[in-house]
């Protein structure tokens, strides 16, 4: 579905990520584990067509989409749901979602909202409600729910667990779970290194914009990476 | 009765300034570019107002054709002389627009002549008498009429269309807004179309009150909107229309009872450093 080979991407002169390559295929979870600044939401944004690409190709569908705008990657079926969650706090979630689904027609945006609000019933309750006052856990679902009005066939997940209650983490996990089962392609990006070992099939390590190692998640488990990588 | 009168017309006045600094306010609230080419445009609307009303008689006609014209000429301005300082630091923006609005003062006396232009036979020109004998004219109620109906449609297309929400949205968080597709690009020339037909208007119906438009037009508009858009909140739109309309009737006020010792500019900067002594932020700047 997806295929990075030596992807060399940055801002301006610096290059953050170094000759990135992996595969991702329907259906899958892959998780990137590393430290700040390692280069893992740049990979995600790079991957969105929001960060450079400097060197190297990106495949999806066997498609080279390196050098497509934002626009036309969401058309082939890639979306983001960005760290930080990064919703519009002076719009509702209803027009949250509306801007989601900006590249689809009215009526296909209206049913995808109805969706929507299936995954999340809180997001129907307050849909009026500005998104800048909702609570961090809702804020979440509605940045989840405004990356799935595209119909996405690759989801990228960025820190979704970032400051919020367990209980919320374990319910848009549970969604990321039935999505996967769907047949969605997922890349992962978590400081919960457990949570991103539990859900992925494939973890690449990444330190310093470089790949450190790559391997399934059991054999991550196995080797006990992170301690010996990260810790 | 004075008091009503006064202001009525503050209100006149608040009105024109809201068509003319919302525009600041777009921009800045967009790009965070202090647009003072903005007033250069104004007076374009103006001399396009007064040329096309004496050549073809419409008043109408030359409202709309200041609109167009200059939306397009503000599309201009962003195109070619911000959209490529947009990565420098942003004074060297403002030296441009500054720089840009000193040229247009001078290419206008140069095209239009050093003394303005007045319209042949002025349009809208009768009285109308509301209550108790007080008299407005016509082209004030026009005026107030036109901002209302301007600003409340400008309201709706950005609540209620998927243009206005897109365009909220690039506001809030550009790259955001554009991985979920939308154009910034799009976005940007529409906000500069949109800022430039208003601020137009707002030079179409200066000439029409004055029955003069001159090449120097803008320059007391270029640093009182900036005020004006400080005053209500850099780049909250709620806020700049009330501190327009609250500046219209300070003003108003303030050249009847205080106009021996302040001009009418003293007053309106006397108001813009009270405001921000109380809220530094402006009236409804963000805390």
């Amino acid at each position: 579905m997806l295929r990075l080979e030596n992807l060399t991407c940055g801002y301006g002169e610096t290059q953050v990520v170094r000759s990135l390559s992996f595969n991702v295929k329907e259906g899958e979870v892959l998780s990137f584990i590393g430290p700040n600044g390692a280069g893992k939401t740049s990979t995600l944004l790079c991957l969105m067509g929001l960060v450079l690409c400097k060197e190297g190709s990106i495949f999806y569908n066997e498609k080279n989409i390196t050098s497509l705008p934002s626009e036309q990657r969401i058309k082939e079926g890639i979306s983001l749901v960005p760290e930080g969650r990064r919703i519009f706090p002076d719009l509702s979630i209803f027009e949250n979602l509306m801007v989601g689904g900006h590249t689809l027609s009215k009526d296909k945006c209206l049913k995808n909202i109805s969706k929507g609000y299936d995954y999340f019933p809180i997001l129907k309750q307050r849909k009026n409600q500005l998104a800048g006052s909702l609570s961090g856990g809702e804020q979440q679902m509605l940045a989840m729910a405004r990356a799935l009005m595209v119909n996405p066939r690759l989801l990228l997940v960025d820190e979704i667990s970032l400051g919020l209650m367990p209980k919320i983490v374990d319910e848009c996990y549970e969604v990321l779970k039935a999505l996967k089962g769907q047949g969605l392609g997922i890349i992962l990006v978590e400081q919960n290194t457990e949570k991103a070992i539990e859900m992925a099939d494939h973890i690449v390590v990444l330190e310093a914009g470089n790949a450190i190692w790559k391997g399934s998640s059991e054999m991550a488990e196995k080797e006990d990476v992170i301690q010996k990588l990260l810790i | 009765m004075l008091y009503l009168e006064l202001f009525i017309q503050g209100i006149v006045q608040g009105s024109l300034y809201g068509l003319m600094t919302l525009g600041l306010t777009l921009v800045y609230g967009l790009l965070r570019i202090l647009h003072v080419a903005h007033a250069g445009l104004f007076t374009l609307g103006g001399y396009i107002g007064v040329l096309v009303t004496n050549q073809t008689g419409s008043f109408g006609l030359a409202l709309i054709t200041a609109m167009v014209t200059v939306g397009v000429m503000g599309m201009g301005v962003y195109k070619f002389a911000y959209e490529p300082l947009l990565k420098r630091p942003p004074f060297v923006i403002l030296i441009a627009s500054i720089a840009l609005f000193i040229a247009s003062e001078e290419i206008f006396r140069i095209i239009f002549g050093p003394y303005g232009l007045s319209y042949e036979n002025p349009p809208l020109k009768g009285q109308v008498e509301i209550f108790g004998g007080m008299k407005i004219k016509v082209g004030e109620i026009i005026v107030i009429g036109f901002s209302l109906a301007m600003l409340s449609s400008l309201a709706w297309l950005s609540k209620y269309t998927r243009t206005g929400m897109a365009w909220r949205a690039t506001v809030s968080d550009p790259d955001i807004a554009q991985a979920f597709g939308v154009n910034k690009n799009k976005v940007r020339y529409l906000n500069f179309f949109m800022a430039s037909a208003l601020t137009a208007t707002a030079g179409v119906f200066v000439a029409l009150l004055n029955n003069l438009v001159e090449p120097t037009m803008g320059s007391v508009p270029s640093y009182k909107g900036l005020a004006i858009i400080v005053l209500g909140g850099l780049g909250n739109i709620r806020g700049t229309l009330i501190a327009s309309l609250l500046l219209g009737v300070v003003e108003s006020y303030g050249t009847i009872y205080l106009g021996k010792i302040l001009d009418r500019d003293a007053i309106a900067f006397g108001l813009l450093i009270i405001v921000l002594m109380i809220r530094p932020k402006g009236i409804l700047g963000e805390k």
